[in-house]
């Protein structure tokens, strides 16, 4: 365990596994200590009722046994901090309710991501300026995973998913924005971290095809679209949608051109069907040919 | 003795897949996480949702079972 440091500004992660820090110096935190700081740094900022907090946090207990329990936690959490930061860094009001001390000199990663990420996915993909994307990729770099990762309680769900959401969405716009200026890699890049999370989403995948298209690399199309035809094959027994099916046609044979209607979806993919029925007979031809040779 | 679950937990998230073209019917996806051996499936339906508790159930040698408002 580290010795005491001066009242310097706390960090506190929460993207992944929770971790407070005075600077880039780790605090040794019990785990307990790191889960109710964690949970205190995603309430609101006037704090949270007790006895909100003490059957959220000890569900498993009679309320009053609850109540005491989260009195232990909390008293731990301000010793262990107050012993290795010098800050109290809990605040009781009352004996009501409890937060994390608004006098304390605190950043949050989750606040900080959103800030990067919230005004930027307000406004189409495709009007991104290069400021918007360098936000959002910083905003990724922030996610290094899920919210309070190793926590799986009621209380994290909701907002887990909502940053969830907003990373995803980040993470599809880099992809967008990268792919439209050409740049398969960074495409590639943010895309996989999208799939990593999400392997069947469709337009994920559409987006990097045509990516991949824009930088002219179809052989980075025809493995995305397999890798896309593969998962949804292996998970949930299923083909691609229509639309990522016409895409991944029409990019084949060079039209970036998207289908704005169903009937123009339906006159894509039987294009597709003429295709393969011509290059079908092709083969064929010449597979007779070759069998007469031999 | 070991204590027998009792309780049996399952994550479900819900998605519609976004469409290119406006107009065409949602395609509804979901992923179920069992939280008692950390396993995810991907669904199509409702119906492979309700299998797949009723499998857990299977396991934990629940039987015989009605649910509640079958009864």
């Amino acid at each position: 365990m580290g010795g005491r440091v001066g009242p310097e500004r706390l960090t506190i992660q929460l993207l992944g596994t929770p971790r407070v820090a005075v600077g880039a110096r780790p605090l040794a935190l019990s785990p307990g200590a790191s889960l109710l700081c964690a949970y205190l740094a995603l309430a609101p900022r006037e704090g949270r009722s007790r006895a909100i907090a003490a059957s959220q946090l000890f569900d498993d207990c009679p309320e009053s046994t609850a109540r005491r329990r989260l009195s232990t936690a909390l008293w731990r959490l301000r010793t262990e901090v107050r012993a290795l930061a010098g800050v109290d860094i809990v605040e009781a009001h009352g004996n009501q309710s409890v937060g994390l001390s608004r006098d304390a000199a605190l950043s949050v990663d989750t606040d900080e991501f959103e800030a990067l990420v919230g005004p930027v996915v307000a406004q189409p993909a495709s009007e991104l300026s290069k400021a918007d994307a360098e936000r959002l990729a910083r905003a990724v770099t922030l996610h290094r995973g899920q919210l309070v990762e190793p926590c799986h309680d009621a209380w994290v769900l909701t907002e887990r998913q909502r940053i969830e959401d907003l990373y995803l969405t980040a993470l599809d716009y880099l992809v967008q924005y990268y792919g439209a200026r050409a740049e398969a890699g960074a495409a590639a890049k943010f895309g996989d971290l999208a799939l990593g999370l999400e392997p069947l989403r469709e337009d994920v995948h559409r987006h990097l095809m045509a990516a991949f298209a824009t930088a002219e690399r179809p052989d980075l199309v025809d493995a995305q679209f397999e890798r896309c035809r593969r998962v949804l094959l292996d998970e949930l027994g299923a083909e691609p949608m229509p639309e990522t099916v016409a895409l991944y046609a029409r990019l084949t044979r060079g039209d970036r051109h998207a289908p704005s209607s169903a009937d123009a979806l339906v006159k894509d993919l039987e294009q597709a069907r003429r295709e393969i029925s011509r290059l079908s007979s092709i083969v064929d031809r010449a597979l007779e040919r070759l069998g007469r040779m031999s | 003795m070991a204590v027998r679950a009792w309780k049996h937990r399952f994550l479900l998230d819900v998605w519609a897949e976004p469409r290119e073209i406006p107009h065409l019917p949602a395609i509804v996806r979901a992923r179920v996480r069992d939280m008692g051996d950390d396993t995810e499936t991907y669904v199509g339906s409702l119906a492979e949702i309700e299998q797949l508790v009723e499998t857990r159930l299977d396991e934990a040698g629940i039987e015989p079972r009605v649910w509640e408002r079958e009864q």
